[in-house]
């Protein structure tokens, strides 16, 4: 069913009849203005779904064929084959990913911008999951044709998503070889077994206007953003007052960032609920309810719960995933979510893995749902060249139909610095952003660290002894990009030693104290430019070759955000520290599966320093997602792409030169009135080496071990904390109360060209 | 006879004690006959109770349980004490006078707000004395349940205590009272004297 909005000039929108003739009265010249434009919008967008055209119009011929660039694994290499998997190997899960016609996509694309222009007679009419495939999606028969086709090859088709922009089936590996020419192989990595498509699959060019590809044809799955605290004595941590750590609870959380006037304010979330994306089951329900008790949230936020549902969908593509080793991140996830709105409800949503990330799954069916969830959080990720051209376009679609239907998608930025291809080791795969953050769609949340200690000012801002709910922070506390890495700015000041060169912290004897102490790893907030989006990298899991990151959002522009063209992440951050400054976060996770007692992973006891100590931005994505159910909450409605917003927010602080009174340097003297903290100190530099088919944005600096760099042959750090916008921290972190009571004002101030869809 | 339904009146009340005595009693157990203190922590804290829970932060007074949304302390009364220790038995405890060999009756009222179990546990033991009157462990949650013993006291003192350990959740405890009771007997008797002096009346009045 097709719907028009008819304005009727004093800002709101009736929805009128498929057909119905609307009724304008009388308005002042710009609202009729305005009025005229939802008009034909509205009626373009009806007129262009009715005459969508097929875009297959040839038949299919299994021996013209194309090649789905861009869809190999970096593993998938002759080292780690072990051989074809049996051809009756059962695959689940598998999914054909379409595309829309140029003018369909961009008519999707209009009305996304009109759904978040305030200036519109559209503003949050958010559409449904069905609304989205019948205005914008491909035509009936094109989808039929490719069902036809699967089931010639022998593939069992399970769905055809709402959206009309997922076929998903199913069939064994004989299936997948015969139909896409890509064998499917045993490999073995790390020590862990895997399957995987060795060669970019195949499919009859017939198919290639709609066809973008399949998702995924292997089994690697995403990694879970979150690390573990620092042990004691480890790294070059000296420790603090008391050699101790300082771990952050609830209400610490609240009282550095500010969440505490709203809560006063009865501003907690009430009535809110924020989903949190998973491919693990809860593994004791327990756990969260006990890490409300002992922070304090529970008696005073009676309202706050947690659910954990496995979503069906229409199709029932959903299966229960028990609890696995992704249990932690399902922890923490919730945990912190509940910190920041602590009367929200928690839904903690998973599906098992099939070839997809069950996460993605779940999400796909919640949009589905009649009353979907309007805030996401997902703390997943892997990088845009392994994930693959097919798998990015997925996670761009679904993203987007989310957005389309008012949801609000918060995504951890990544811990591994600007290295995402390298999972968390040296990086030798140079500047890679995680796929899936780098959407157009999602809010990218990235990671801060607490700069208290190396500034010297551990006492001012934490008290030695515990108040009240564990409290010990002081105030706002100066905050730095988290960077674990030898080749960071602040432990090379902090131990003395050159940042770069044969003598520096990496490269000390002979890079012992660095590997010892692990500080060669990337492991640190992530932040960097879209690179890999499309086309084919032509060094596996290198954003080279034909590599093209998304087009840079048009609501992406503020002061200190580079004129590169391409989306860049994060567009936000929190702390997400791991230790290396002493402070971390703690989490309730009772699983022994997932560590050692002594780590925590044992029951939670009343005392917060004995349980599990986390970092990563898998901890700042849920927050952030709790600030948006404390905006929705304020407002009203939900806000689909808050980056529309957002920017402006940052516009209104940062304006052409920053501000200076936004510094995070100065802690507690920060600007009262201050939105985001403009974290300036420091950087998200990771230690980079030789890879195996290059150097790749490395400055080695005739050492072994180099700094991430923008070129091989100059220092060009990536990335620097600077003024206003960075890629270490976007737009800094949240005073939240100043983040909610400005949002209304901000939405006032948005101009429609700012969020216009290319 | 009005002498006589005086004497009545009295003897029930220094009994059973007086559901009309005062305000502040805890289940018809006037504060003079209760030998609990503080027995509905209307002083809006634990004053007078004794252990480990009024000092170890996971026990206090409140004037509604937010957990069990909507629920009110017991029976009307302003305050409840709420016991919720982690990981260990925390107690809450008050000795008074007693008589060796009298009859007592215990009476308190407890809810459960969260059910535990598993990593989780709760559990709750009264005893009186050294004997036990309730012990529960992973227990469902609840709304109020009001408890009655009776008990014989060995001593010329006696301790109530309350031991919990209620890890998701919280109990919450109301209307403590701890009275004497006459022995079986002294109910015998009273209730041979009650007929003997209905016997007299009626007879005084049929005449």
């Amino acid at each position: 069913m097709d719907y028009v909005w008819v304005s009727n000039c004093i800002g709101s929108a009736k929805q009128s009849t498929p057909g119905g003739l609307p009724v304008i009265k009388p308005c002042t010249r710009a609202l009729c203005a305005f009025s005229l434009l939802s008009l034909a919008l509205g009626y373009a967008t009806m007129a262009h779904s009715q005459s969508r055209s097929r875009l297959i119009v040839d038949a299919v011929d299994e021996n013209d064929r194309v090649t789905l660039a861009g869809n190999t694994r970096q593993e998938a290499v002759p080292a780690n084959d072990h051989g074809r998997v049996s051809d009756d190997t059962p695959l689940k899960g598998l999914q054909v990913v379409l595309r829309r016609s140029a003018e369909s996509e961009a008519a999707l694309r209009d009305t996304i911008s009109e759904l978040h222009n305030p200036k519109s007679a559209l503003f949050h009419k958010w559409l449904t999951n069905a609304e989205i495939g019948q205005k914008f999606g491909p035509s009936d028969e094109d989808i039929e044709t490719v069902k036809d086709w699967l089931a010639s090859a022998g593939f069992h088709v399970n769905l055809v998503s709402p959206d009309k922009m997922v076929i998903e089936f199913e069939g064994d590996a004989g299936h997948v070889a015969r139909a896409f020419h890509a064998p499917v192989h045993n490999l073995l990595v790390d020590g862990r077994s895997h399957i995987a498509n060795m060669t970019d699959p195949s499919m009859p060019a017939a198919l290639a206007p709609l066809v973008a590809g399949v998702a995924k044809l292997n089994d690697f799955m995403p990694r879970t953003l979150n690390v573990h605290r620092a042990a004691a004595g480890s790294g070059i941590r000296n420790g603090n007052a008391g050699g101790g750590y300082f771990f952050i609870g609830s209400a610490d959380l609240a009282t550095i960032y500010n969440f505490n006037p709203l809560f006063a304010a009865g501003i907690t979330g009430k009535g809110q609920t924020i989903v949190v994306i998973e491919d693990t089951n809860q593994y004791n329900a327990g756990d969260f309810t006990i890490f409300r008790k002992v922070m304090g949230l529970s008696r005073t936020y009676p309202y706050g719960t947690m659910t954990q549902v496995n979503p069906a969908g229409a199709a029932d593509t959903c299966a229960n995933p028990g609890d696995n080793s992704d249990d932690t991140e399902a922890a923490i996830d919730v945990d912190w979510a509940t910190s920041a709105a602590p009367n929200a409800a928690i839904v903690s949503a998973a599906c098992a893995d099939t070839v997809q990330f069950g996460g993605f799954l779940a999400m796909a069916n919640l949009l589905t749902e009649a009353t979907p969830p309007k805030i996401i959080s997902i703390s997943y990720g892997e990088s845009e060249a392994n994930d693959g051209a097919a798998q990015n376009l997925y996670i761009n679609n679904l993203y987007q139909s989310a957005v389309a239907e008012g949801v609000s998608v918060f995504v951890s930025s990544g811990d591994e610095l600007a290295a995402s291809s390298d999972n968390g080791n040296v990086a030798t795969h140079g500047i890679t952003v995680s796929g899936f953050t780098s959407t157009p769609y999602n809010i990218s949340v990235g990671g801060t660290d607490m700069a208290a200690e190396p500034l010297g000012e551990l006492s001012t801002y934490f008290n030695s002894t515990n108040g009240a709910n564990f409290l010990s922070a002081v105030s706002y506390v100066p905050e730095t990009p988290w960077n674990d890495s030898c080749a960071g700015s602040l432990v090379a000041a902090y131990v003395g030693l050159p940042q770069i060169g044969s003598s520096s912290v990496c490269n000390y004897d002979g890079g012992t104290l660095a590997s010892n102490n692990g500080l060669l790893n990337a492991s640190g907030g992530s932040g960097g430019p879209s690179g890999c989006a499309t086309g084919t990298s032509a060094n596996r899991g290198v954003a080279n070759g034909t590599c093209a990151g998304y087009p840079k959002p048009t609501w992406q522009s503020v002061f200190g955000n580079p004129a590169d063209g391409v989306r860049d992440i994060p567009d936000v951050s929190l702390m997400a520290g791991n230790g290396l400054w002493g402070v971390y976060y703690a989490a309730c996770i009772s699983d022994p599966r997932d560590g050692t007692a002594a780590q925590g992973f044992e029951p939670c006891g009343p005392n917060p320093a004995t349980w599990a100590g986390f970092g990563g931005t898998s901890v700042s994505s849920p927050i952030w997602a709790g600030i948006q159910a404390l905006v929705n909450q304020k407002t009203g409605q939900s806000w689909g792409n808050s980056n529309t917003v957002l920017y402006a927010l940052g516009n209104a602080e940062y304006g052409s030169s920053g501000d200076a009174a936004c510094n995070s340097t100065l802690g507690n003297a920060i600007g009262k009135s201050c939105v985001f903290n403009d974290v300036t100190l420091g950087d998200n530099a990771g230690a980079c080496d030789a890879g195996r088919s290059g150097t790749f944005n490395c400055y080695l600096d005739g050492a072994k071990y180099g700094i991430l760099s923008v070129s091989n042959s100059t220092e060009e750090e990536a990335y620097p904390a600077t003024p206003g916008w960075d890629f270490p921290s976007g737009l800094g972190t949240a005073n939240a109360a100043n983040i909610v009571n400005s949002w209304t004002a901000a939405v006032a101030s948005i101009k429609p060209a700012s969020i216009t869809e290319k | 006879m009005r002498k006589s339904i005086s004497i009545i009146a009295v003897i029930f009340a220094g009994l059973l004690g007086s559901p009309w005595a005062k305000a502040d009693s805890c289940n018809g157990v006037s504060s003079g006959a209760n030998l609990i203190q503080n027995c509905s922590f209307g002083s809006g804290t634990l004053s007078s109770w004794s252990g480990t829970a009024t000092t170890d932060g996971w026990s206090g007074v409140d004037t509604g349980d937010p957990l069990a949304i909507g629920s009110t302390p017991y029976n009307g009364l302003t305050y409840e004490a709420y016991l919720g220790n982690i990981g260990a038995t925390d107690t809450l405890s008050q000795t008074f006078a007693t008589t060796a060999g009298e009859h007592y009756t215990i009476e308190f009222a407890l809810l459960n707000d969260t059910t535990g179990g598993g990593e989780y546990p709760n559990s709750f033991v009264a005893t009186f004395g050294g004997a036990t009157l309730l012990s529960e462990v992973n227990t469902a949650a609840d709304g109020y349940t009001l408890y009655t013993y009776k008990e014989i006291a060995t001593g010329s003192s006696t301790t109530l205590t309350f031991t919990e350990e209620n890890n998701l959740g919280d109990f919450e405890l109301d209307s403590v009272s701890v009275a004497q009771t006459p022995e079986p007997e002294s109910f015998l008797l009273l209730g041979t004297g009650l007929i003997a002096l209905a016997g007299a009346a009626r007879r005084r009045f049929s005449r």
